[in-house]
C-alpha cells in the first residue's frame, strides 16, 4: 500500500513518537491518519492470534488499539482513529513481543483450533478425555503463558497523576452528534428560544460535514451557531443516557493544553429536558478470508482520510459494496490519482449512480464481492465470487493495495438502548431501527434511518413538527454478512478486537448456543473494547442463518453503557483521595492537634485514637491512658457521640415506645442508660437519655448509629405516630462533649463549678443530670461512666469548646490527670463488660447481652414481640461472655472462634468480637459470644482459634465484668 | 438518577434521598400478637409494576414520603408526605 498527503506542505507540523521512533503528523489529524500518513499502516497484533492488524476505519469502531503514553500516564487500548494528535504524543503497539515485526505469539495463528470458542469454559471444565468434568489442571498449568500472550494492552500499576473534573448541568435540550442532523436540530431549537447543548465527540464540529470535499455549508452553520448562542462542546461523548434522562457525558481536554497537574476530563452529568440522538450511523463490513489483512478497511474512512485529512489511502483501491453510499467516494478517490475498481454485490445499479461514475475510469463489476483477501502484512490480491444464475463461484482476482468496505449501515442507537422497547430489524435497509422509548428521546438523521444528507438536515428541523420528516427512508441495499462460498482455509473475523471468526459463531450454535446472549458470552463476541459497534451484526446474521432464522428473530443482544471505554478516573472525579468522602471534625479538633493526639478514621469522623507521650507506640500511649485515669482522671473527646434533643408534651411515651426499658416515671435531673430494638427484635442502638425538662429529653446514641437512628426516629415520629406531639432535633454538631474519669474527676469538676455544692455527691449523685455554668458559659453535665470510673460527661456549646475544653485541661492537669484517645477507651469499657459496635452488629439480642432484666414488663415497645420468636429465646444461643487467656503471656485478637477442645474444626461454638490488653489485668483479655454463656461446664477446655493470625490458645470463659465487678469505683 | 418531586422541596435528585421500605404496610400496635408483627415485617410482595415505597429526603427537609415507582421503568407515578397530619395541612392549604 502507497499512502500519501494529497497536499504536502510543511504547515502546522507535530512531532509524535510511534514505537519510540519520531514521526511527523498535522495538527488536526487523529492518530490513525497520521500513522498512516507516514505508510505505517500495520500496527497492532490481534487478541487471540496475533495477526497483524492495521487501521480499520475513522472512528469509534476501529478494529486496531494502541497504548498511549509510559509510565504512571499509561493507558491502555486506546482507539487511535479517535485519538486527537498532539506535539510528543507517544504511542504504542500492543499485545506484540519481542517486536510488531516479529512476534512470537504469531505461532498462536497456526494452533488455534486450540482457541476456538469457548476455550476458557473448556479448559475451565477439564480437558476431555482425562479430566472431562473433573477440574482444571491445564488451565491452572496454562494460566499464566495464555495471560502472557493473549490479551491486551497493560494498565499502568501506578497511581494515574492526572486529575478529574465533575460536573452538573441542566438544559431544555441536549443534541448528541453534530453532523447535518445534529447541527440542524441545535439551530431550529435556538433559534425557537430553548436552551440548547450541542455535543461532539470528535475533536471538531461537524460530524459526516467534515468528510465532505466542500466545507462550506459546515462553516456557515458553524457561525450561525454561534449566533444563536448553541452552548458547544467538542471531545464530549455522551457515554450513557439513564433514569429520567440523565446524561452523563465525558469531555476531554485539549490535549495540547494539558499541563502537569491539569485537569484532563470532566465527568458532566446532564439533565436534559429532552434528548436528540442525533449520532449517525457506522459502516459495516462483511466476513471474508483474511478480511483483517492491513490495507482493508471502511470506504467511509476511504472517504474521510481523504477529504479530511488528506491521505489517499491507496493508488490501486478496490471498493467492494453493497448499497449506494460509496459511489461519490469512489469517484473522488479517482479524482484524486487513485485507480479504482468498484465490486458492487448487487444485479443492477440506479441511474444515479451510473451517472456518477460514467465519466470516470472506474471499473465496475457487478454480482461479486470478496471472497478472499490475500497478502501478507498487506492487502496485495484480492479473490473475488461472483453470482452467475443465483449460484456463487470462485471469480476473478484483482491486484491492490487497498481494498475499502461497505456492508451497509448500522444506525447507532445505542444510547436509547436501555430506555428502549427492542431495536426493529428493517429487512428493506439491512439494519436495526431504534425501538420506541418511553423517554423524551428523539432520533434523528442516519441514527434514524435517513441516509442522505439533505434529508439528515430537514430531519433536524425538530421544532417544526414535520413528523413526515422522521421516517426512515428506502435504500437500495442487498443484505451481505459474509462471503457467499464457504471457506475454511482462511480466517473470516466477524470480531476483529477479540478475534471471533464465523467458525467460531459455527461451532456456538453446533455445541448449542443458540440466544444470542449465549453467544456473546460463548464466544466473546462483542465484548472487546468496541462493545461489537463493527461485528455484532454480522454475528447475529451468521448465528441467523445457521439457525435459519432472519435477523430480528435472532434478536439483539442489550447495549449497555458506556457507548466507548470511559476512564475510572473521569468517573471517579474528585471524589478521589481527601474528595473520596466528607471528613467530620469534633470542635476539640484543633486542640485536640496542639496535644500530639493521633486521630483515627471512625465512620466520616476524625476521632482521637491516643495521645502519645513523644514517640510512643499505640499500645503503650493507651495503657498509660488507662492507668492515669484510672488512678487519677482522664479527659476524652466525646463529640461524635450521636445527640437527639426529643421535645413535646408525648416526649415521655415516645420514648417507652422506642426502648426496652421504661422512661416516663424518669425525674427531670436524671439520666437512664436505655437499649432500643429494631422491629424484628434484635438491638438497634443503645444510649443515656437524659431528662432535661418535664417534656424535654437529651437522646445520645453511638457514633455509629447516630444517622441511622435519627432517621429511624423520624420515620417512627412522621409515618407511625403521626398523633404523638413530639418534635424530635439532631443537635450532635451543637455540642462539644468531653468525658472527664477517674477517681479525681469531682475534684476536677469543683474547681470548673462556680459553686463546688452544685456537684457534690448528694447534688449531682450518679446518674443525675444538670446544667452547669463553666466560666459564663452554661453547660450541661450528666454524672454518667462507660469507663467504669466515677465520671462525668459534660456537653459544650461548640462554640465555646476549644476555650472550655483548655480550661478543664488545666484543672485535670493539676490532678495529674491524661488525655485519653478512643484504644484507652475501648479497653476500660472492655475491661468493664460494656458492650460496643462489635457486639451490638445487628444480629444480638437483650437476652444474648444479658441486659434482659432491664425489660419493661409493664408496657411494649417496637420489637418486644419479635425478640420473643423461638429461635431469639431458645436456649443455648450464644451469650456475652469474658475471655482469659490460660497463659497469661499469649495474645489474642477479635476475630477469633471458639471451639471445645474435643472439636476443634467446622462450626464453632462462640467468637471473640473485642479483644484488648488490659493495664489493670496485665495480659490480654476479650470480649465474644459462646453457646449457654456462663452456663457452661467450668471443666470443659475452651480454644481459641484464629487462622488467620495463626493463633490457637486455650481460654476461660468469665464474666463479662472483668474489673472492678461490684462497681465501687462508680462512687468513690 | 431518578428525580423525585418533593413536596416540601421541589425536584431533586434521588441522590438526595433515602429509600425506606415497603410503603403500602400497615404496622400494627405495639401490643398486637406475633402473627401480625411477623406478616408486617417479613412478609414482602415482589411487585413487576407500581408500588408504593417510603422514601426520606434526609438531604432536604428530613420527611419521609410515600412515593408511587413503576418498578419497571423507574417512573415515579406521584409523591406524597407518609404524614396523613401533614397531608390533610397542605390539602387545606390548597
Ligand atoms: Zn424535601
Amino acid at each position: 500500500m502507497t499512502i500519501q498527503r494529497v497536499n504536502k506542505d510543511n504547515k502546522n507540523a507535530i512531532s509524535f513518537y510511534w514505537n519510540g521512533k519520531l514521526l511527523k503528523g498535522k495538527k488536526g489529524d487523529t492518530l490513525s491518519a497520521a500513522l498512516l500518513a507516514n505508510n505505517k499502516l500495520f500496527i497492532a497484533r490481534s487478541f487471540k492470534y496475533h495477526r497483524p492488524r492495521g487501521i480499520t476505519s475513522s472512528g469509534v469502531e476501529e478494529g486496531a488499539l494502541v497504548t498511549l503514553g509510559k509510565n504512571a500516564s499509561t493507558e491502555p487500548n486506546v482507539n487511535p482513529s479517535t485519538t486527537e494528535l498532539y506535539n510528543n504524543l507517544e504511542a504504542f503497539s500492543q499485545n506484540a513481543w519481542p517486536s510488531l515485526y516479529f512476534d512470537f505469539g504469531y505461532i498462536l495463528n497456526f494452533l488455534s483450533k486450540f482457541f476456538a470458542a469457548g476455550f476458557y469454559y473448556k479448559m475451565f471444565i477439564g480437558i476431555p478425555p482425562f479430566e472431562w468434568g473433573k477440574g482444571t489442571s491445564a488451565w491452572m498449568f496454562f494460566e499464566k503463558y495464555i495471560r502472557k500472550i493473549a490479551g491486551f494492552g497493560k494498565a499502568s500499576r501506578q497511581k494515574d497523576p492526572s486529575d478529574y473534573d465533575n460536573l452538573n448541568s441542566f438544559i431544555d435540550i441536549l443534541v448528541i452528534g453534530s453532523g447535518p442532523s445534529g447541527i440542524n436540530a441545535a439551530l431550529s431549537a435556538s433559534k425557537a428560544g430553548f436552551d440548547v447543548m450541542l455535543v461532539e465527540q470528535d475533536f471538531e464540529l461537524g460530524g459526516n460535514y467534515l468528510n465532505h470535499q466542500n466545507k462550506h455549508k459546515l462553516n456557515l452553520l458553524k457561525e450561525q451557531l454561534l449566533k444563536y448562542h448553541v452552548k458547544l462542546k467538542t471531545r464530549t461523548t455522551a457515554f450513557g443516557i439513564y433514569d429520567d434522562k440523565c446524561v452523563a457525558l465525558v469531555e476531554k481536554f485539549d490535549p495540547s493544553q494539558i499541563s502537569k497537574n491539569k485537569i484532563r476530563q470532566r465527568l458532566h452529568i446532564c439533565r436534559a429536558k429532552k434528548i436528540i440522538l442525533a449520532t449517525g450511523a457506522i459502516e459495516r463490513t462483511y466476513a471474508f478470508g483474511n478480511n483483517d489483512l492491513p490495507g482493508i478497511m471502511t470506504v467511509n474512512a476511504g472517504k474521510s482520510y481523504l477529504n479530511r485529512y488528506k491521505i489517499l489511502v491507496g493508488k490501486k483501491i478496490i471498493i467492494s459494496t453493497n448499497n449506494d453510499s460509496v459511489y461519490e467516494t469512489a469517484l473522488e478517490l479517482n479524482n484524486a490519482g487513485a485507480n479504482v475498481v468498484i465490486l458492487d454485490a448487487r444485479a443492477q445499479l440506479s441511474n444515479s449512480q451510473n451517472n456518477l461514475i460514467k465519466n470516470s475510469n472506474i471499473r465496475l463489476l457487478l454480482n461479486t464481492v470478496v471472497h478472499r483477501a490475500l497478502g501478507k502484512k498487506c492487502v496485495k490480491l484480492v479473490e473475488t465470487a461472483k453470482e452467475k444464475n443465483s449460484k456463487w463461484q470462485k471469480s476473478i482476482r484483482i491486484n491492490c493495495d487497498c481494498l475499502l468496505i461497505s456492508a451497509g449501515w448500522s444506525p447507532v442507537i445505542h444510547l436509547a438502548a436501555p430506555h428502549s422497547e427492542k431495536p426493529v430489524w428493517s429487512h428493506e435497509q439491512a439494519c436495526f431501527l431504534p425501538g420506541k422509548n418511553n423517554q423524551d428521546i428523539i432520533f434523528v438523521g442516519s441514527a434514524a434511518g435517513i441516509w442522505n444528507t439533505l434529508n439528515c438536515e430537514k430531519s433536524g428541523n425538530i421544532v417544526n413538527e414535520n413528523k413526515l420528516n422522521q421516517k426512515s427512508e428506502k435504500n437500495s441495499v442487498l443484505p451481505l454478512f459474509q462471503t457467499p462460498i464457504n471457506n475454511n482455509k482462511s480466517k473470516n473475523f466477524v470480531d476483529f478486537q477479540h478475534d471471533v471468526t464465523i467458525s467460531d459463531i459455527k461451532l456456538a450454535h453446533q455445541e448449542g448456543f443458540t440466544s444470542v446472549e449465549h453467544l456473546k458470552r460463548y464466544t466473546t463476541l462483542g465484548m472487546a473494547s468496541d462493545q461489537g459497534k463493527n461485528g455484532n451484526i454480522i454475528g447475529l446474521a451468521i448465528m441467523g442463518s445457521a439457525l435459519n432464522k432472519e435477523i430480528n428473530e435472532v434478536g439483539t443482544s442489550k447495549f449497555r453503557p458506556p457507548y466507548t471505554p470511559v476512564t475510572i478516573g473521569a468517573l471517579a472525579s474528585r471524589n478521589k483521595d481527601e474528595g473520596f468522602k466528607l471528613m467530620r471534625r469534633t470542635p476539640f479538633h484543633e486542640w485536640n492537634k496542639t496535644k500530639n493526639c493521633v486521630m483515627i478514621e471512625t465512620g466520616l469522623w476524625q476521632r482521637p485514637w491516643f495521645y502519645p507521650f513523644e514517640s510512643q507506640k499505640l499500645e503503650d500511649a493507651s495503657c498509660n491512658e488507662v492507668k492515669i485515669t484510672r488512678k487519677n482522671v482522664g479527659i476524652c473527646d466525646v463529640s461524635t457521640l450521636g445527640k437527639i434533643m426529643l421535645q413535646g408534651p408525648d416526649a415521655s411515651i415516645f420514648l417507652d415506645n422506642i426502648y426496652i426499658n421504661s422512661f416516663s416515671k424518669l425525674s427531670v435531673g436524671k439520666a437512664r442508660y436505655g437499649i432500643m430494638l429494631r422491629d424484628d427484635g434484635f438491638i438497634l442502638d443503645d444510649g443515656t437519655v437524659w431528662r432535661i425538662s418535664e417534656d424535654c429529653y437529651l437522646i445520645t446514641t453511638t457514633t455509629n448509629q447516630a444517622g441511622i437512628v435519627m432517621s429511624w426516629l423520624e420515620e417512627l415520629s412522621q409515618v407511625r405516630w403521626p398523633d404523638l406531639q413530639i418534635h424530635l432535633t439532631s443537635v450532635t454538631d451543637q455540642w462539644a462533649g468531653c468525658a472527664i474519669a477517674g477517681p479525681k474527676s469531682r475534684k476536677v469538676i469543683e474547681q470548673l463549678a462556680i459553686n463546688k455544692e452544685e456537684v457534690s455527691d448528694e447534688n449531682l449523685p450518679f446518674m443525675g443530670v444538670k446544667k452547669l455554668k463553666i466560666e459564663t458559659i452554661e453547660c450541661l453535665i450528666a454524672r454518667i461512666s462507660f469507663s467504669g470510673e466515677l465520671a462525668y460527661e459534660v456537653y459544650i456549646p461548640s462554640d465555646f469548646a476549644n476555650s472550655l475544653i483548655e480550661k478543664i485541661w488545666e484543672e485535670a492537669s493539676n490532678f495529674n490527670g491524661c488525655l485519653y484517645g478512643s484504644e484507652a477507651l475501648g479497653t476500660m469499657r472492655i475491661e468493664k463488660g460494656h458492650v460496643g459496635g462489635s457486639e451490638l452488629d445487628g444480629r444480638v439480642t437483650v437476652d444474648d447481652i444479658q441486659l434482659n432484666k432491664m425489660i419493661s414488663k409493664k408496657k411494649s415497645f417496637i420489637g418486644n414481640t419479635l425478640r420473643l420468636r423461638e429461635g431469639l429465646i431458645k436456649p443455648g444461643r450464644p451469650r456475652l461472655v469474658g475471655i482469659f487467656p490460660i497463659d497469661k503471656n499469649s495474645k489474642f485478637k477479635s476475630g477469633g472462634l471458639l471451639y471445645t477442645s474435643e472439636k476443634i474444626s467446622g462450626y464453632p461454638i462462640g467468637w471473640v468480637t473485642s479483644a484488648t490488653y488490659s493495664p489493670m489485668m496485665g495480659h490480654y483479655i476479650g470480649l465474644g459470644f459462646i453457646e449457654n454463656g456462663l452456663d457452661r461446664s467450668i471443666n470443659e477446655e475452651i480454644i481459641l482459634i484464629d487462622k488467620l493470625k495463626s493463633i490457637k490458645i486455650p481460654v476461660d470463659i468469665v464474666s463479662p465484668q472483668m474489673y472492678d465487678p461490684e462497681g465501687k469505683k462508680l462512687n468513690v | 438518577m431518578i428525580i423525585i418531586k418533593c413536596p416540601f422541596c421541589g425536584s431533586r435528585g434521588h441522590n438526595e434521598f433515602k429509600y425506606g421500605g415497603d410503603g403500602s404496610i400497615k404496622y400494627p400496635d405495639l401490643h398486637d400478637p406475633i402473627t401480625d408483627w411477623h406478616d408486617a415485617v417479613f412478609q414482602r410482595k415482589n411487585i413487576a409494576g407500581i408500588q408504593t415505597e417510603t422514601w426520606q429526603h434526609i438531604h432536604g427537609c428530613r420527611m419521609w414520603l410515600l412515593v408511587d415507582r413503576d418498578t419497571l421503568t423507574h417512573k415515579i407515578i406521584s409523591v406524597r408526605p407518609a404524614n396523613p397530619n401533614i397531608i390533610n395541612i397542605l390539602e387545606k392549604n390548597s
